[in-house]
């Protein structure tokens, strides 16, 4: 489309790629066809190409930071299944990211919404605070019907029983088992330490058992997506940047042949971190040489593949594979993992609709209850469908919402890989390997 | 080019000529009938008017592109002269158009958009006119549509000129789309069903992967197409699907139709098999006596079986009538006494979501004992309907000369 | 590619197509159309504020924008029908929006009319496959409808590459098509019914389940209307059943020409494939470099050519296909033997369009049919005003039915491209007339080629179908300034008004 970037936003460090990106969208539509909340509204500006036509008319003083543009911009799932559909190459992700950040500097939110962000920001990257937060919430779970709507969904996701801590999850380096074929380093995140450390413990023992050194850098630590994602890029840097210099450090020392990321939604924004920092003299090339060697858990696995002795270990579990938006669209990765389930010995099934989000979404499920909330409705209904005793995904947040909609146990991809080369029943599945 | 005046019979031959004669009608306030052999007089209401135009002398092939599957030609070209002109190059009308006598006419065959059994899979005649020209009842020459087939400059005109009986423009030039003919074609037969479960196999083989291009089915007590009295028994019932193409493919498709049903089945080749589906094309096995009449019932497939039954009931009748179905079901060719009235006719093809026409009355066209059939041939529209049609009548024939009442009183 | 951009505070477009001025005594009834509208529809179903409206300021054409006064978005026939008789109370114009994905700019808004966006009319209503139909709403999408129905093996035909997004209804109003056109016939060859609101809120009910309907085919007439006619609220289609198998092969010609020749050939061997597409050098050239689907780069014409149906009758005809191919002289053949060898064979045609963004930053798809003989000739001249405006034009064809789309590429942030882009391409719909061609195949006059109508027909032509506007819309308040140059006024052509029950000429009777 034809572009008018005012002189004043011009100025902005992002104008010329924002510009470029809004240059390619030739306002075709077919990003609607494919976006959750253009399928609950079907209104133009909860689409994608209503969304960039919102963000063009913004940065051409068309229209300002009204409650209703914002209402539609903070309403987007950033799950990217629209950068999957477009014929363009619109990099929708960049342009979201941007007005995001625009927002958060010039639009002045309403008290509890402005709280309950700053809160999350607080709170999420910091696995200390948020665990403690998570024992003092099982109590006022209790009493979540008091509470107003928005906070409620909150509080439903307390779990009532928190996982015991890690103890595999300690600085330091995994050794390989057998001949070391690989260095990698490897994120253990944030909120998943808290929520869900059986998954950073199962690859650590699924890395080692097929031949690599497991690094866990002392200042690895939050992947800063969260909160970039809820504009707040500033306050997302030195969370960035940490990661940035510790796995650098690696590469400059031992080396690392990848940075592996079990979680997607790290995964999108850590593969990003080289666009991110492009125009900082400091992190630069250092950024862009991480990004360059991130990859996916099921990446790294495919390619080094599962050992033949894999099969018969594990009974023909009827596993439904929910791909993870920052997985399927942020990344464009879905065959491998679906490779890798059917050479451990599964069954694996598609599930209906696939590219939609199940709701989750970074923060989205608690900050947009109700839309999180048909989404996960519908994507429960869409395991259902296909009958499995298992779905498996690969990402935390997917995990967390799918588990409070659907009855079916949840798992994480890795958790499955690691029981079928050697590893532990994962949890909740125990009654299954009677057949 | 003067047209030809023999006692209210005027002949024009060419686009200028009808356009005088429509002029001349209007100034002298002289309804026409317009016909173009004359030979569906009996199918729909009577026009009263002061002359006749007929199209016959406005005949011709103008221009013949098998290569571009389509041919231009003038309304009054005798239909059966135009199909040997297309076979000649191994091509056809694929909606196998009905020709009900020798005068049959391409230009007739469009206005009354009349298709044959064919239809099921190829579509009617208003999916194969391209576009036309025609002078309305204004007196003005138009054109609409044009030669090509992906086309949706302006309204689809074409839509409006066929099917409307020359009740908005009289019709003087044609672009039709023809497609190759067929190679090959079988006709499997299966006797003895009733008609529930004869719809029942249609459709069936209908929703079968095999292309089927005929679907018909004949009551007991129907009389038998010749070719086929050998393949029923005495007065059974007998259902037919036809597969056309290429010979390696007819010989693949026929026999996996014949195993849709576990009944034995005969199967029809070449001569057999064309005579059978002209003869139903046609509609030869509904012969009506005097007092009788012939309807033709549009329904959904799924409900022509229970419609048959309800208009024996509106026939107050213990048998059924005598009636065969084509097109899978969706059209309902039903012979029933003059004493029915039309109103109850209408009212169980539209109480079934579709609507009938009264094509054939035995007796004088009035109808018999004064009633209201031939007043009411065609299904009553609804009020929305009514007032477009007579906007749409007014607005292209607003002096009402060109076949008055054809349709509706009025239109 | 180096962008220029603007800096400016604001800027002007100039837009070439004549966009009517809002009337002043229409942007006054804004507030009180509101209010009513409020009193029929929820608060999230009517929008009205400056921020609501920019993203419905254009459709497909993001060249031509336009805001309206404001966008309903009604959820049910009844909701649509209380919007228009509130409307039409008001004399205020209105312009339908199925999924705002047109490429005509049909659904570009009236600075001083309402949009009535169908997007949330999106439910599939039944599916009766023993009858072979479905009846859905408009706002449902294209490829939806055939994703509910392919499960049990059936399918709508009529595929247009937008049919992810685009809706059924606008389908209806654009009577689209798609690659498989000439086997199976474009929208109005795919429908049994239809439910339309006409511009004074009545609700028009057209065919159904039975294969016809009693009266004129106003089915047919509404089917290619561009949303003149009347509001679509419900769309009943034919279902086919998904043919056996596919089957599909390349061939690479030295000149157009004689890949033109060998199409006429394939239809004279008494064949109708299911899709034939034509694509030249520079559309060839740039799908390969997007989709490195393997296509011979720096030849002259590539011929596809699909047969679908029965297995038995797929591999005979595309045997007989090869041979005609090799009389025809075609330098190399590929024949698909699998499925995925199939889709291989495609991806490069299907790439086409996008690889386009990719050569350039913007492009103007044509849309225009001629007859298939004249494909050589028509080139030719494309190719020569290609020289003389000095921009690259590629050329996909429907060799099928001869539906033929030039892309010419140009760069709008370049002062006057977009204006030469459409003067040219005002030149090739001539000639599209010219050889014996329609302006539009399948994207729809809208505004685009509005101003060309009389080129194509003369004003008796433009009459006929003005007493077709009269019939559903006398007063044109639904969707003025399309289609058609010139607004006239039902009067000017002495249309017979009926006033206050009285009708011209008492003594003839009615019905």
């Amino acid at each position: 489309m034809q572009t008018a970037i005012t002189e004043q936003h011009y100025a902005h460090p992002d104008a010329k790629i924002a510009e470029s990106i809004l240059t390619s969208c030739v306002h075709c539509g077919f990003c609607n066809a494919t976006c959750p909340t253009y399928q609950l509204e079907g209104i133009e500006m909860e689409g994608p190409r209503g969304r960039i036509y919102l963000m063009k008319s913004l940065l051409e003083g068309k229209i300002s930071h009204a409650d209703s543009v914002v209402s539609h911009l903070d309403s987007c799932l950033s799950c990217l299944a629209c950068e999957s559909t477009c014929p363009s190459g619109v990099k929708y992700s960049h342009l979201i990211d941007s007005a995001r950040s625009e927002i958060a500097e010039h639009y002045q939110r309403a008290a509890v919404d402005g709280m309950q962000r700053r809160m999350l920001s607080w709170l999420l990257p910091y696995p200390g605070r948020f665990r403690l937060a998570m024992l003092a919430g099982r109590l006022a779970k209790q009493f979540a019907f008091l509470a107003p709507r928005a906070q409620q969904a909150m509080l439903r996701m307390i779990p009532d029983r928190l996982p015991t801590p890690s103890r595999l999850d300690r600085p330091g380096v995994h050794r390989a088992e057998g001949t070391r074929r690989a260095r990698v380093a490897l994120l253990t995140g944030c909120a998943q330490k808290v929520m869900g450390p059986d998954i950073n413990d199962a690859t650590i023992r699924l890395l080692t058992r097929l031949g690599c050194d497991v690094v866990l850098s002392r200042d690895q630590g939050c992947c800063g997506s969260l909160v970039y994602h809820m504009g707040d890029h500033e306050s997302s840097f030195p969370h960035m940047k940490r990661n940035i210099d510790a796995w650098h450090a690696e590469i400059d020392g031992e080396g690392l042949d990848a940075v592996v990321i079990n979680t997607s939604g790290c995964g999108v924004v850590v593969k990003d971190y080289g666009h991110i920092f492009r125009d900082d003299s400091a992190y630069a090339a250092k950024a862009a040489r991480v990004s360059e060697i991130t990859k996916d858990l099921s990446e790294v696995v495919h390619g080094l593949e599962l050992p033949a002795s894999v099969s018969g270990k594990v009974p023909a579990l009827r596993v439904a594979y929910h791909d993870a938006c920052s997985l399927q669209h942020g990344q464009q990765v879905r065959a491998e993992p679906r490779a890798l389930l059917g050479n451990a010995g599964f069954r694996v099934l598609d599930i209906p609709d696939p590219h939609l989000c199940c709701g989750s979404a970074g923060t989205y499920n608690l900050l947009k209850p109700d839309a999180a909330e048909q989404l996960g409705e519908l994507k429960a209904e869409a395991v259902a469908s296909v009958s499995p005793q298992v779905v498996a995904m690969g990402n935390i947040g997917c995990m967390e919402q799918i588990a409070a909609y659907s009855q079916v146990p949840v798992v994480h991809t890795v958790q499955l890989l690691d029981w079928a080369t050697g590893g532990p029943v994962p949890a909740g599945l125990g009654d299954l390997t009677a057949s | 080019m003067s047209a030809e005046e023999t006692a209210g019979q005027l002949t024009p031959e060419s686009t200028d000529a009808v356009q005088a004669c429509v002029q001349g009608a209007i100034n002298d306030k002289a309804p026409l009938e317009v016909v173009g052999g004359g030979g569906k007089r009996f199918y729909g209401r009577p026009v009263a008017a002061s002359s006749t135009l007929s199209l016959a002398k406005l005949s011709g092939v103008i221009d013949y592109q098998p290569g571009e599957l389509l041919v231009v030609v003038r309304p009054g070209t005798s239909l059966a002269e135009l199909e040997r002109t297309l076979a000649e190059s191994k091509q056809a009308l694929a909606f196998e158009p009905p020709h009900w006598g020798p005068q049959a006419t391409i230009g007739g065959t469009v206005a009354c958009n009349l298709s044959g059994p064919r239809r099921v899979r190829a579509g009617a005649a208003r999916d194969h006119l391209l576009g036309f020209e025609a002078v309305t009842g204004r007196g003005q020459i138009v054109r609409g549509g044009g030669r090509v087939v992906k086309n949706v400059t302006g309204y689809d005109l074409s839509k409006l000129m066929c099917g409307s009986f020359g009740t908005l423009a009289v019709l003087t030039e044609l672009v039709i789309k023809v497609l190759p003919a067929a190679e090959t074609e079988r006709t499997v037969v299966v006797t003895g069903l009733d008609d529930a479960e004869a719809i029942a196999l249609l459709i069936l083989a209908s929703r079968s992967p095999h292309n089927v291009s005929g679907l018909a089915h004949l009551p007991r007590g129907v009389r038998v197409p010749q070719g086929l009295s050998a393949a029923s028994g005495s007065g059974d019932s007998i259902t037919l699907i036809r597969v056309e193409g290429p010979a390696p493919s007819v010989d693949h498709r026929a026999p996996e139709i014949a195993g849709l049903t576990k009944r034995q089945t005969v199967s029809l080749e070449a001569e057999a098999s064309t005579s059978v589906w002209s003869a139903l094309r046609e509609v030869e096995p509904l012969a009506i006596d005097p007092g009788e009449r012939l309807w033709r019932v549009s329904v959904p497939p799924t409900v022509s079986a229970t419609c048959r039954a309800a208009l024996s009931k509106a026939a107050s009748s213990p048998e059924q009538p005598r009636a065969f179905f084509d097109w899978g079901g969706g059209l309902l060719w039903c012979v029933l006494p003059a004493s029915v009235a039309a109103s109850a006719v209408h009212r169980v093809a539209q109480d079934a979501g579709g609507h009938a026409r009264l094509v054939r009355s035995a007796g004088a066209p009035q109808g018999v004992d004064g009633d209201d059939a031939v007043d009411q041939a065609f299904s009553p529209l609804d009020g929305a309907n009514r007032a477009v049609h007579q906007r749409l009548k007014l607005a292209f024939d607003p002096s009402s000369v060109l076949n008055p009442g054809r349709m509706y009183a009025g239109l | 590619m180096p962008l220029s951009y603007r800096r400016s505070g604001s800027v002007q477009f100039r837009h070439p197509m004549h966009l009517p001025e809002p009337d002043q005594e229409r942007l006054a009834k804004k507030d009180a159309a509101v209010k009513a509208l409020l009193v029929v529809l929820p608060r999230e179903c009517v929008l009205f504020s400056s921020e609501d409206l920019i993203a419905y300021e254009c459709d497909g054409v993001s060249a031509y924008r336009q805001a309206p006064m404001a966008v309903v978005l009604p959820r049910s026939t009844d909701e649509v029908s209380a919007v228009m008789k509130i409307l039409h109370g008001l004399q205020l114009p209105v312009v339908p929006w199925g999924a705002g994905t047109g490429l005509s700019g049909g659904a570009l808004p009236l600075g001083d009319g309402v949009t009535v966006a169908l997007s949330k009319m999106r439910q599939i209503l039944e599916i009766d496959l023993d009858n072979g139909c479905a009846v859905v709403q408009p706002g449902v999408t294209n490829a939806r409808i055939t994703q509910a129905v392919q499960a049990d093996g059936f399918y709508y035909a009529p595929d247009p590459s937008s049919q992810i997004a685009c809706s059924i209804g606008g389908n209806v109003a654009e009577n689209s098509g798609g690659v498989h056109c000439l086997k199976y016939g474009v929208t109005t060859n795919n429908l049994l019914g239809l439910e339309v609101v006409l511009a004074d809120g009545e609700v028009l009910r057209v065919g159904g389940k039975s294969l016809d309907a009693p009266g004129y085919d106003l089915m047919g007439l509404l089917t290619g209307s561009e949303g003149l006619l009347g509001i679509i609220t419900e769309v009943t289609v034919r279902l086919l059943r998904k043919p056996e198998t596919a089957r599909a092969v390349l061939a690479v010609f030295d000149t157009v020409e004689a890949s033109g020749q060998a199409v006429a050939d394939v239809i004279a061997a008494g064949m109708v494939p299911a899709g034939m597409e034509i694509m030249d050098k520079l559309a060839i050239e740039a799908s390969e470099d997007y989709a490195k689907a393997g296509y011979p780069v720096g030849v002259e014409a590539i011929l596809l050519i699909e047969h679908d149906g029965p297995e038995v009758e797929v591999n005979y005809l595309l045997e007989r296909t090869e041979t005609v191919l090799r009389a025809a002289e075609a330098t190399e053949i590929r024949v698909s033997a699998s499925e995925q060898e199939r889709l291989r064979l495609w991806a490069g045609r299907k790439a086409a369009f996008p690889a386009m963004g990719r050569l350039s930053p913007d492009y103007y798809c044509m849309d225009g049919t001629i007859p298939r003989g004249a494909l050589a000739t028509v080139l030719g001249k494309i190719r020569e005003l290609s020289g003389s405006y000095d921009l690259r034009v590629a050329n996909v064809f429907h060799a099928g039915d001869g539906n033929l789309h030039p892309l010419l590429l140009y760069d709008g942030n370049v002062p006057g491209e977009l204006e030469k882009a459409e003067q040219m391409g005002a030149e090739i719909l001539k000639l599209c007339v010219d050889v014996g061609g329609v302006l539009t195949g399948e994207h729809g006059v809208g505004i685009e080629k509005r101003d060309l109508m009389t080129y194509q027909f003369n004003e008796r032509d433009l009459d006929a179908m003005q007493h077709v506007k009269c019939s559903f819309d006398a007063e044109s308040m639904l969707n003025p300034g399309k289609m058609f140059p010139v607004l006239r006024r039902c009067a000017e052509l002495g249309a017979m008004h009926i006033h206050d029950g009285k009708l011209p000429f008492p003594e003839l009777e009615r019905f």
